[in-house]
């Protein structure tokens, strides 16, 4: 996904391949950032992007997921999915591409819609950047409990959401380090713990996450040691959410402009240690 | 009866559905507005006009887990289709959640 304006145009495309027939009213297509297992909204983003050592570029970065509803209440969801994220930075440059199927179960803990959400997913992934590919298997579990808080008669919130998971990436090829000469295969395992945290206030939202990974085995030439990614986002859209009227027109796309700094790193998601603050315009559903 | 008509609460609770369905869009209407009532702490009673909006009582991003809720609630009705994971959205009004109830019901009523 070299060309921006690719990204841009599958943003525009994406309206008509969420219409829903009669026949497959269990299936959903949606466009989002990532095919997380959050369930938080992230929309794709094409944008421009200023690194700490001042240089510009661009970056790409989205997800289609097709999701089928089955089981008792329509509890569970199958998500096959795939997902870029191209990062023209030169010091890190990025092109990735991963496949996934997706499954999730959701259990109503009580009627104030405290839920408990098990996930798990096994998929494929290729960075093209480093000729590299991989498979991984995650589990994970989200609580939608504690703590949030609401103000009635707007949407003005917030609320937090933990998560906990455990993973295995095998990586089946990879290229030689430059310096070492070692390849970079193996598995990388461990646990994942992640606090995301969101609050909406008129047109303003304000995003926040934190996660540290301890890796119980990792790939030939690495070091076992815990990894953190925290990141920051402040979001402005240009129109008001969709507060009233019937759901016929309830639905529409919001357009917003997004700041947002990142620092750290992440081996499972192949995110390379880097900080950079990026200004992106984001489409959300 | 007379403290009945003077009371808007007890007006609001006589459902005035017309036709063949109309005991069972009451029904549906009572089951729907109960599961709603419970998951915005009675924030949303069967008294809600039609135009209050689910977000005003429930944090949005479990707006997703109704239909769960929901579809646990009308799980006895024969022929109740569920509800999707995405269905209801966090801009869903009170009556479009009812509307989408009667339609999973496979019922037609008078209105919302």
């Amino acid at each position: 996904m070299r060309n921006p304006m690719l990204a841009m145009l599958l943003l525009v495309v994406v309206p008509a391949a969420h219409a829903q027939s009669s026949i497959l009213d269990s299936f959903t297509l949606r466009l989002a950032k990532t095919p997380d297992l959050k369930d938080t909204e992230k929309p794709a983003t094409v944008g421009f992007q200023r690194n700490d050592g001042g240089k510009n570029e661009y970056i790409t970065q989205g997800a289609f997921k097709l999701d089928f509803d089955f089981g008792a209440a329509n509890a569970t969801t199958f998500s096959p999915n795939i997902s870029w994220n191209h990062n023209t930075l030169a010091s890190t440059p990025t092109n990735n591409w991963s496949v996934a199927l997706g499954l999730k179960h959701r259990i109503v803990a009580n009627e104030k819609l405290d839920t408990w959400v098990f996930s798990g997913s096994l998929g494929g992934q290729e960075d093209t950047t480093k000729s590299s590919t991989s498979t991984v298997a995650k589990a994970s579990l989200n609580w939608f409990g504690w703590p949030e808080w609401k103000r009635a008669g707007s949407l003005d919130y917030w609320a937090i959401r933990p998560t906990l998971t455990v993973f295995s990436k095998h990586v089946s090829n990879a290229a030689p380090d430059k310096v070492t000469g070692i390849v970079p295969t193996g598995t990388l395992a461990g646990g994942l713990i992640a606090l995301d945290a969101q609050a909406q206030l008129g047109r303003w939202t304000f995003s926040a996450s934190t996660q540290a990974l301890r890796p119980t085995s990792v790939v030939n030439g690495d070091t076992k040691r815990t990894h953190h990614l925290h990141s920051a986002s402040i979001t402005y859209q240009f129109v008001d959410s969709p507060t009233t009227g019937t759901a016929a027109k309830a639905s529409q796309w919001i357009p917003g402009i997004t700041l947002m700094r990142q620092v750290g790193d992440d081996p499972l998601n192949t995110i390379p240690k880097a900080g950079f603050t990026q200004l992106a315009f984001s489409l959300r559903y | 009866m007379k403290k009945t008509k003077s009371s808007p609460k007890a007006a609001a609770v006589t459902h005035l559905f017309e036709g063949e369905t109309a005991d069972a869009c009451s029904e549906i209407r009572k089951t729907v507005d109960g599961v709603l009532r419970q998951a915005s702490d009675g924030g949303i009673s069967s008294a809600t006009d039609n135009d209050a909006l689910l977000t005003l009582y429930i944090i949005p991003d479990k707006v997703q887990f109704l239909y769960i809720a929901l579809n646990q609630a009308f799980a006895h009705r024969t022929g109740f289709t569920p509800f999707g994971s995405s269905e209801i959205k966090k801009s869903s009004t009170v009556g479009a959640v009812r509307d989408g109830a009667y339609k999973h019901c496979g019922v037609k009523c008078s209105h919302t």
